[in-house]
């Protein structure tokens, strides 16, 4: 099975005039093709930290990190940017979405960086497609503050979906939705899992993590609890 | 009232805090707010100020037009006889009051000093109510004819030479070899106005009968002189028009008798024009307070705007504040004089500050432009200033309050707690945003072109080579022994003989400095054309001397001077203009004169072009001398004195300078306009750039989170910096083309106040200022994002630091 991202020992630093916060002391973990693993642990553990630096949102102080095979540790931001548009689909607790955009506008926007130019019509066939998937294409032309928290992350995991990354990396994808929409959420990121899509995600409802098939335990920056991954069992 | 002190008190502390925000605001408007009140109480002063003279309304300035045979003006001074006339023979003022305005060496004082002189009828006195300080001023002993040889000192003249000595009535002092007693000192309070030139300050008054021109002279009824000035007190009952034609017909028809026998004022007459004596000393500055009141004008626009940027971001800053006193339950009156309160207290204290610096600014007014500008010694804070600036105060206060009303929504401000999590917060609504970005850009492009093309024009003519040389060249007035006695040709022959000799000297000339001409008429003999133009009186050195090229024929001889025939130089401009298609060489002029060569043009300093211009011989007892020295060499006013008094006791230094100084002189209005202009565009682009910067730093603070998401969704750092030039490209089109509707406007409405300016030029200086304001646009686009693009995304999409 193919491994997606491979992270070697590492550790994250973060300094201020006063102290040093270990954030993430020596993390080692791989995750493979069409996987299911949440990260779990208390509150400033270390989870988002962690997170970022997978998604090239942030670097790590020390270790090494692999996408697929390529060693992406030390990239330039630009480089970086190339990798995450690509490669990765990240999904925040505040959704993140645009205001001045559209439904549509905000979800095609990956493709718009792409480097690969598509055209209209490829882009808006590609939009419409990841809009069913979530079940929201009659909204395509609303602005984001005029849908409701649940279906804003909704079109969140679609623009997430649209340039067919590797991987979704997602934040506490229910922190900001109440417990029914938080349901519909799951839901369709098992369902998207189900397809094929490899998943990442982050929460501290023991509930949503249980519904992962590989359950990673964090606690003051180091994995407590990693029970073997398919490649290593 | 309680709720409101306790919120100012309340702001104050909050400004303490934020120093830099409150330096700003303050400065800014301070030094801009202070420019526009210093422009704008000029502009009163100058346009509506009454003059501070009794019954001012009634103060006529008479203009006396010299009409020739084409029947275009050729000269607005009097002639002696006609102004002598003038004030003989009207019927019509109720008081009248002539004065002429001379310059002379007070030879009885040891310092020599060399002083303004007016010499005056006694009504002047009563015309212009001059209080005095002490003693008499002049009454019907010195009237007209009396030759009673009194004089009057200015106060700054009592000061200044004679320390202010209580005894100075009854002393006697002396110049041009007559002795003239002190009778009275006028007081510090009076405004002198000198009509032959604004701005000028007399030390002395003496009484009309010793004006210094000669007796010769004052029976020429065709020699006009701008020294020359008429004022009198015309009745309420006759307009001016009707003035004008009365006053015509009395001098014209009195003149066409008395020049009937000269050929060459065939066809001439004289026209009398009647103004109010107010409006004579706004007639040239009205463009100059035009562009200062824009110019200011814009740039307080620029700042209150930048101002608003920042009290923009500052009450959204505050917002959260506001939000949680709202919740517990201060009323929307209390909100809104938090709000105020601070607007309130910085607005007050810049309105404070911007007294001080108009203040300031009178006084450089008064320091530097009082000889340009007539009434500028009356500049002061006055009820007007303190009237515009509370008005404008006012008027700010209220933008202020409208502003803040339109981003700090009561009910809005209750559900940002609310709806924290949802990551929708109070802003700054787009629409207002791009409002205030676009006419920022508007009004600096505007003020940079508008600068753009003065400076233009003033470094052109200021770097205009002049073609002829001003190094090691000293211009030599020598005093005329007294003022109806001319200087002795042989005196003259033999000092020039003794200042070649010197050792340090390479060259003299008996000849003017070349920047001064006067109106000389004439006539062709062979077409019997009649021409007035600019001449110059020189001698045979002096084209080699200054380095003007001759480039047809020859030069002027002294040896002509006892010669029935003489030969005269024109320049090529005038050279065309007689002869445009044949030789202008060997062409009669008058009975005495044939050209006999031409010389290439020069440049007057502070002129724009060149104009027809002819010399001939001096005679030799004249009186004005060029000196070159050796290079490295000088030669001192002593030097020259110790000459002079081998030579004769006659001869006396009137004044000595390098020709430098007349250039530097000449100069001094286009070098102020250059400097001022390139501050000016300086400051715009200053003011520019900070309002700029600040209102698009604000706008990337509002947007950090999105610009966050696009990087972290793949945008790259050029797609970035696309995304945000790309925004301000509307606001910069918009601009240009408000502008361009603006300046057709404004060429259209004004078109004879700025022919002048319209050349090809004006597009380039246009598209320079467009580009300059794009770059300040782009590179403030640029820098408040730039943080954003060095750091990774997280930095972006967290909302701390
Ligand atoms: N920019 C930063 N500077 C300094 N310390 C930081 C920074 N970001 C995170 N930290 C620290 O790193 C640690 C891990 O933070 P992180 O946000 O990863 O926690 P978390 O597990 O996501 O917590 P939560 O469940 O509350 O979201 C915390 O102790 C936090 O204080
Ligand atoms: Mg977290």
């Amino acid at each position: 099975m193919n491994e997606i991202l491979k992270l070697e020992q590492i550790t994250k630093v973060f300094e201020t005039e006063e102290l040093e916060t270990h954030a993430l002391s020596g993390i080692s973990l791989s995750i493979h093709q069409g996987e299911y693993v949440s990260i779990s642990g208390p509150s400033g553990c270390g989870k988002s930290t962690l997170l970022s630096i997978m998604g090239l949102l942030d670097f790590a102080t020390s270790g090494k990190y692999f996408i697929e095979g390529h060693d992406v540790t030390s990239l330039t931001l630009n480089q970086a940017a190339k990798v995450r548009n690509e490669k990765i689909g990240f999904i925040f607790q505040s959704f993140n979405l645009i205001d001045e955009l559209s439904v549509f506008d905000n979800v095609a926007l990956p493709l718009r960086y792409h480097s690969q130019k598509f055209s209209n019509q490829e882009i808006e066939q590609r939009v419409l497609a990841r809009l069913e998937q979530v079940g929201l294409s009659h909204r395509i032309s609303h602005k984001p503050n005029q849908l409701s928290g649940g279906q804003q992350q909704r079109v969140a995991i679609a623009r997430a979906l649209v340039a067919n990354p590797s991987i979704l990396l997602v934040d506490e994808p229910t922190g900001n939705l109440d417990s029914k929409a938080g349901d519909q959420v799951m839901d369709l990121l098992e369902e998207l899992n189900k397809q094929g899509t490899t998943i990442c995600m982050v929460t501290h409802d023991p509930r949503y993590a249980d519904m992962a098939r590989i359950k990673v335990q964090l606690l003051d920056g180091k994995v407590l609890h990693a029970p073997l991954t398919k490649a290593t069992a | 009232m309680r709720l409101f002190l306790f919120h100012l008190a309340l702001a104050l502390k909050n400004l303490k805090h934020n120093k830099s925000y409150s330096f700003a605001v303050v400065t800014t408007l301070a030094l801009t707010l202070g420019a526009l009140i210093c422009a704008l109480t000029l502009a009163f002063v100058m346009l509506y100020k009454p003059l501070p003279y009794p019954d001012q309304e009634q103060l006529t300035y008479v203009e006396h037009q010299l009409i020739n045979g084409e029947q275009k003006v050729d000269g607005r001074a009097f002639t002696y006889p006609n102004l002598m006339h003038l004030y003989q023979h009207h019927d019509m003022f109720s008081q009248v009051a002539m004065q002429y305005l001379d310059a002379d060496i007070l030879t009885s004082e040891p310092s020599k000093p060399f002083v303004e002189i007016s010499y005056v009828t006694p009504e002047w006195f009563n015309i212009f109510a001059a209080p005095m300080q002490l003693g008499r001023a002049f009454e019907q002993s010195e009237k007209v004819d009396s030759y009673h040889p009194v004089a009057v000192l200015s106060h700054q003249t009592w000061q200044d030479m004679f320390n202010g000595r209580e005894d100075i009535i009854g002393y006697k002092i002396s110049f041009a070899g007559k002795t003239f007693e002190i009778i009275g000192v006028i007081s510090p309070e009076f405004n002198e106005l000198n009509l032959a030139a604004p701005g000028v300050k007399s030390a002395l008054f003496i009484p009309w009968d010793f004006n210094s021109v000669p007796e010769s002279e004052r029976v020429r009824w065709g020699n006009d002189d701008g020294s020359l000035t008429f004022v009198g007190k015309l009745p309420t009952n006759i307009n001016h028009t009707q003035a004008s034609e009365r006053l015509t017909r009395l001098i014209n028809d009195n003149w066409k008798l008395q020049v009937a026998e000269h050929n060459f004022f065939d066809n001439w007459a004289i026209n009398i024009v009647t103004s109010p004596l107010s409006e004579l000393l706004v007639q040239d500055n009205k463009k100059l307070l035009f562009l200062l009141v824009l110019g200011t004008l814009g740039l307080a626009i620029i700042a209150i705007a930048n101002i608003a940027n920042l009290y923009l971001a500052r009450t959204v800053q505050q917002q959260h504040t506001l939000a949680i006193n709202a919740a517990v339950g201060a009323p929307t009156s209390g909100i809104m004089s938090m709000v105020v309160a601070e607007a309130l207290i910085l607005l007050t204290l810049a309105l404070v500050l911007s007294m001080l610096v108009s203040e300031l600014g009178f006084n450089l007014i008064r320091a530097y432009l009082e000889s340009y500008l007539p009434r500028a010694a009356e500049l002061s804070l006055n009820l007007f200033s303190v009237a515009v600036s509370l008005v404008i105060l006012m008027l700010l206060i209220v933008f202020f309050i409208a502003l803040s009303l339109r981003v700090t929504n009561y009910r809005q401000l209750i559900t940002t707690l609310r709806s924290s999590g949802k990551g929708t917060k109070v802003q700054v609504s787009a629409k207002t945003r791009k409002v205030l970005i676009t006419s920022q850009i508007a009004i600096a492009i505007f003020l940079v072109f508008a600068n753009g093309i003065l400076f233009n024009d003033a470094y052109k003519v200021m770097n205009k080579p002049l073609g002829y040389q001003t190094e090691n060249i000293h211009a030599l007035m020598m005093a005329l022994p007294s003022a109806n006695q001319g200087m002795s040709d042989d005196v003259m022959q033999s000092f020039i003989r003794e200042l070649a000799a010197h050792p340090n000297v390479a060259g003299v000339s008996q000849s003017q400095r070349p920047s001064a001409f006067f109106m000389l008429a004439f006539t062709e003999q062979q077409s019997g054309r009649k021409y007035s133009e600019r001449a110059k009186d020189i001698d045979e050195n002096y084209f080699a001397l200054i380095g003007q090229p001759l480039i047809a024929g020859e030069n002027v001889q002294n040896k002509q001077r006892t010669e029935e025939l003489r030969g005269i130089v024109v320049n090529d401009l005038l050279a065309q203009k007689m002869a445009p298609n044949g030789n202008v060489i060997g062409m009669r002029i008058n009975q005495s004169s044939e050209v006999v060569g031409v010389v290439k043009s020069i440049i007057v300093p502070g002129q724009k072009a060149p104009e027809p211009r002819f010399y001939f011989l001096s005679r030799a007892s004249r009186n004005a001398l060029l000196i070159k020295t050796k290079p490295n060499q000088t030669l001192t006013r002593d030097a020259i004195l110790t000459i002079a008094n081998q030579v004769s006791p006659q001869l006396n230094i009137f004044s000595y300078h390098p020709i430098e100084h007349y250039k530097n002189n000449r100069l001094f209005a286009t070098k102020t306009t250059t400097s001022t202009t390139l501050a000016l565009i300086i400051i715009t682009i200053l003011l520019c750039s900070i309002g700029l910067y600040g209102i698009l730093k604000y706008n990337s603070e509002m947007r950090r989170f999105e610009i966050g998401t696009r990087i972290a969704i793949g945008a790259r750092t050029q797609d970035i910096i696309k995304l945000v030039c790309g925004e301000n490209v509307k606001p910069l089109v918009l601009g240009l083309f408000i502008n361009i509707v603006l300046i057709c406007l404004g060429i259209y409405i004004y078109q004879d106040l700025l022919n002048e300016y319209i050349n090809p030029q004006v597009i380039w200086v246009f598209v320079m200022s467009l580009v300059i304001v794009s770059v300040i646009v782009f590179i403030a686009s640029y820098l408040p994002v730039k943080q954003y693009l060095k750091q990774p995304v997280i930095h972006c999409l967290r909302g701390d630091e």
